[in-house]
């Protein structure tokens, strides 16, 4: 053995951000000016987000501040507007920009919260049904194929009635939050399982695991220690091409009145609003709610895309 | 020379660019082939061989490119021809035969369409002559019924029939030149055997000259009549097979030859070049192979040495450099067996058996689903993958157990640690039953006496996983006293494998195969077992690394007192491993005795089949017999002896009774033959 250089663990986790940069998922993301640019806007929408108080100019939530006079100027550009409302103000007066940045952040953080419960429910179900096999897979695979043969956002706006029906009318508030997520997370789980199954069973047939038995390692041991590291490759795609859906689909519930309350407004519910005033002439409370919606969605799907591309080593 | 060579290389370099700089994969190598010759090239992983391959055919991977140097065929420059007129070179003027018979055919042709395709894309001929001349070439290449066989797909054939089929198309415009890339290596010993004899008959016949691309020492000395020795990109070494061979010149060409076990000596520890073959990006300079050369000096390490003719052949190595006088004359030529030491004795104490195998019996279930079934009246079938096997080993030895592809010797492998339940049939453990699962989870304990060492070395580490984890995952919970401990023993560990501490804190990428093979053993040494079962654990690995795992495995072995089941697919390895060999033939163990008396005495037909089909270095330029006939499928065994349709002595008894066991003293054949005294002696090679 040649003598090598003795690397402590300290020193190779300072090593990590260079070789990060050195890697070739880096490598291919500075190369492709489309994942650049789609990770800039969906970076600047993730900051507005966390520092929305911060940034918004105004606090659409303060009662207070909001004054009904402001109500439905027009974007400071265009004749009669104010300068103080970039985008213009809505049907009470709040500004529609700081509506847009509240509204982002209302629609981030449903579409990350029902990803990442997809994600955990989808992942836990496809190990298990990989590696288990027989009649647990057999019925979890069933579940989830009927649920494939309807649409998405048909199963939400089932779920969310269901439940809805359950918690009775008095169901709002926070409580709606939770609704919206888990029947987004409910109808996107399905892409988690099949796909971390079909990658457990490739993986469980590998020495790795036959070594880990011979040691005596129980099933669960083996699931989520040795497994669950080796099957998050495409999960990471696939949380990142739905949460684009998942946005979407929140903006879809909102926009139908079944999503989030009104009281905190998100993309589809601003849109929605703003769509009683279209054809009376107030677009701007429709159309940038609408804009801000589309660029986000693109955005995060696009860099799901070039994600799914830059680790599909078949399509390099 | 007079006569023109039929292809000439001169200069030849070949890059690869990437973003972290340029690759040199090959770099200034010369070499010619002349009409009819067959030129073995040699080398290690990754040393260049396919690529010098790739580049004569014009069919290098992008981006790599001939950077420099000249291709010539025929008088011809080839590598700045067009692709359009390289097309028609190729196919027509030379031929290419690729390792793996599967993906080298369409599988949505036939074969006939395939081969009569390629003949009037190349030749003048019309379909129907076309199709007359495909019929002709099955039929050379030693296709059976080939009149009704042509109309086949690829998958109707098996793996050696296909490779036959492959040999038949690129013959079938009668090149000049046939590149066999690997051409054996994804066969079985008998098949292959079968397919380096016809491939020189057919070369021989057409006077196509050959350029031989393979690891295999033991191909190259029976099919080649020069042989290329490649290193890091280079030719090393070039001249006739013997000399190569017998009494190489260049130092890692003496310690290539002397790292292969042979079958035909006894050896106790394999010369063991360290080290493994530089990365394309961390060549080092002068003399690439300086760093783990025994007799290199200064100059080595800084001037590049070129081909140097030294009698019939030519040697790149500074030893032979006549023109300097500021060193000693190049030393005397070294006979390559000087080096190995005769194997010392087995101890003479009386065997006690540490694991018992009776009767077992482990069969798979691989029927369609029920609906299928019930719509196309088929029955189950099943796999009988082992078969009423018995085997006895005893503490401290190393039982081999040999047998061709599909023979169930991983399965039994598998079966004896615990990772299939065996369908019948019991398995003790120094008196202790451990058949069942039940049997197994009430004694825990002995589950960590007993650990494996797998195949494939990439794919039996974690690759999420630091090296420390992945050894430490063997170590007993009970002795996992405190964190403290188990890094230390972790330390003990990688050191007893020849890996430093340090390494525990890397990933298994970034190690070379046979070093991820020493994590492997590592690993299964963390419990502390006296029995290993290692399943064909150096078959991944290049020569020269087999030879240090051999020496790990041996040296382990006589420290820790292990016990080994060894099985692989590789007779020489078998011979130079064991103290006992088995030979398993479709689930069963046909013949077992220790190992001087097997490849001494071989009883069994089949035994003395695979002794006579094995390509051995000691072998270089004699005629073999040729072994007809391919492994029948486990799911539809023949009846009774299932040997009997490849048996040259099966007689109706034979297919109608399977043979019991006879025991001798240290030794135990079935056969019918044998029993009757009906068998011949062997006639030592």
């Amino acid at each position: 053995m040649s003598a090598a250089p003795i690397i402590t663990r300290s020193e190779s986790r300072r090593g990590m951000a260079r070789r990060f940069w050195d890697s070739d998922l880096a490598y291919s993301f500075r190369r492709s000016k489309v994942a650049v640019a789609a990770g800039v806007i969906t970076f600047v929408y993730l900051f507005a987000a966390l520092f929305a108080p911060l940034i918004a100019p105004h606090d659409p939530y303060d009662m207070a501040s909001i004054r009904i006079l402001d109500a439905f100027l027009p974007p400071a550009w265009v004749e009669g507007g104010d300068s103080r409302f970039l985008l213009g103000t809505d049907n009470v007066g709040r500004g529609v920009l700081s509506t847009i940045i509240h509204g982002s952040r209302i629609s981030l953080g449903v579409g990350l919260a029902s990803v990442i419960l997809a994600a955990t429910l989808g992942v836990t179900l496809g190990l298990i049904s990989g590696f288990v096999g027989g009649r647990v897979d057999a019925v979890i695979m069933r579940i989830a194929e009927v649920q494939l043969s309807f649409p998405d956002i048909l199963i939400a706006l089932l779920i969310d009635g269901i439940i809805r029906s359950i918690l009775g009318p008095g169901a709002h508030g926070n409580i709606a939050f939770f609704v919206v997520i888990a029947a987004i997370s409910l109808a996107y789980w399905v892409q988690f399982a099949r796909t971390v199954r079909a990658t457990t069973m490739v993986e469980k047939s590998k020495d790795y695991i036959s070594a880990a038995r011979v040691a005596g390692k129980s099933p669960s041991y083996i699931m989520f220690r040795h497994l669950l590291p080796n099957v998050m490759g495409p999960v990471l795609v696939i949380a990142t091409i739905s949460l684009a859906l998942a946005i979407v689909t929140e903006a879809t519930l909102s926009f139908l009145g079944v999503g989030v309350p009104p009281t905190q407004p998100s993309l589809g519910t601003l849109i929605r609003v703003g769509n009683d005033f279209l054809f009376s002439g107030e677009w701007w409370i429709t159309i940038f709610p609408g804009i801000a919606l589309a660029i986000m969605g693109l955005s995060v799907n696009l860099l799901g895309d070039w994600l799914r591309d830059a680790l599909n080593p078949k399509l390099r | 020379m007079v006569h023109k060579p039929i292809l000439e290389i001169n200069n030849l370099r070949v890059e690869f660019p990437t973003r972290h700089g340029t690759l040199v994969a090959i770099d200034d190598l010369s070499l010619h082939i002349d009409p009819g010759e067959v030129l073995g090239v040699v080398g290690e992983s990754g040393a260049g061989k396919s690529i010098t391959g790739a580049a004569i055919i014009g069919l290098l991977e992008p981006p790599g490119r001939v950077a420099a140097g000249e291709i010539i065929f025929d008088g011809r420059r080839i590598d700045t021809l067009a692709d359009g007129e390289m097309r028609k070179i190729r196919g027509r003027h030379i031929g290419a035969i690729f390792q793996d018979p599967l993906t080298s055919l369409n599988p949505l042709h036939t074969v006939g369409r395939q081969i009569t395709d390629t003949i009037v894309t190349h030749l003048a001929l019309t379909k129907r002559q076309a199709r007359a001349r495909a019929l002709e070439l099955l039929a050379e290449v030693g296709i059976p019924a080939a009149a009704e066989r042509i109309d086949h797909y690829p998958h109707q054939f098996s793996g050696g029939m296909r490779q036959r089929v492959v040999i038949a198309l690129a013959l079938c415009a009668e090149p000049k030149l046939i590149i066999a890339d690997e051409p054996t290596t994804a066969l079985d010993v008998s098949i292959q055997a079968q397919i380096i004899v016809l491939l020189k008959k057919l070369c021989s016949q057409h006077g196509s000259a050959i350029m031989l691309i393979t690891h295999d020492m033991g191909v190259i000395a029976e099919t080649a009549d020069r042989v290329a020795v490649m290193y890091a990109g280079r030719i090393g070494e070039v001249g006739p097979v013997f000399d190569v061979i017998h009494h190489a010149l260049l130092p890692y060409t003496i310690g290539l030859m002397g790292s292969i076990p042979s079958i035909s000596e006894e050896v106790d520890q394999l010369t063991q070049i360290d080290g493994a073959m530089p990365r394309l990006n961390e060549t080092p300079p002068g003399c690439s192979y300086h760093p783990r050369c025994p007799e290199a000096h200064e100059r080595c390490a800084v001037e590049r040495p070129e081909l140097i003719p030294v009698d019939r052949s030519q040697v790149a190595c500074w030893l032979y450099d006549t023109a300097a006088k500021d060193h000693d004359p190049p030393p005397p030529r070294k006979k390559v067996k000087a080096a190995r030491r005769k194997r010392t004795g087995t101890t003479g104490a009386s065997p006690r058996p540490l694991i018992e195998v009776r009767g077992l019996k482990q069969y798979f279930d691989v029927s369609p689903p029920l609906l299928t079934r019930l719509l196309q009246r088929t029955g189950r079938r099943v796999v009988r993958a082992v078969d009423g096997l018995d085997l006895t080993i005893n503490r401290g030895e190393t039982f081999g157990l040999v047998g061709e592809s599909g023979c169930g010797k991983s399965t039994v492998a598998r079966t004896i640690v615990g990772l299939h339940d065996a369908t019948a049939g019991t398995i003790s453990y120094d008196g202790i039953s451990l058949s069942t699962r039940q049997e197994r989870a009430k004694n825990q304990s002995y589950q960590y006496k007993m650990q494996m060492i797998f195949q494939d070395p990439q794919a039996s580490l974690n690759p999420r996983w630091r090296v420390s984890d992945i050894v430490a995952e063997s170590i007993p919970e009970s002795r996992r006293t405190s964190s403290g401990g188990v890094a230390a023993r972790v330390d003990e560990l990688l050191r007893q494998v020849g890996l430093s501490p340090a390494d525990g804190a890397k990933y298994p990428h970034e190690f070379s195969g046979g070093q991820r093979q020493r994590i492997s053993i590592a690993r299964a040494l963390g419990g502390e077992p006296e029995f290993l079962v290692c399943d064909e654990p150096t078959s991944a690995l290049d020569v020269s690394v087999q030879a240090q795992i051999l020496n790990l495995m041996s040296d382990l072995q006589r420290r820790l007192g292990l016990t080994y089941l060894f099985i692989s697919h590789d007779l020489a390895v078998v011979h130079h491993i064991s103290t006992r060999v088995g030979v398993m033939y479709l689930g069963r163990v046909v013949e077992w005795a220790e190992t001087a008396q097997l490849f001494n005495n071989p009883q069994h037909p089949y035994t003395r089949m695979l002794l006579d089909a094995v390509p051995d270095i000691s072998k270089t330029g004699t005629h073999r017999t040729q072994v007809e006939g391919e492994v029948p499928s486990p799911i539809d065994p023949p009846s009774g002896c299932t040997f009997h349709p490849r048996c040259p002595y099966a007689t109706e008894r034979c297919r109608t009774e399977t043979p019991a066991s006879i025991r001798s003293e240290n030794a135990a054949v079935a056969c019918h033959a044998i029993e009757e005294a009906r068998l011949p002696a062997w006639k030592a090679a």
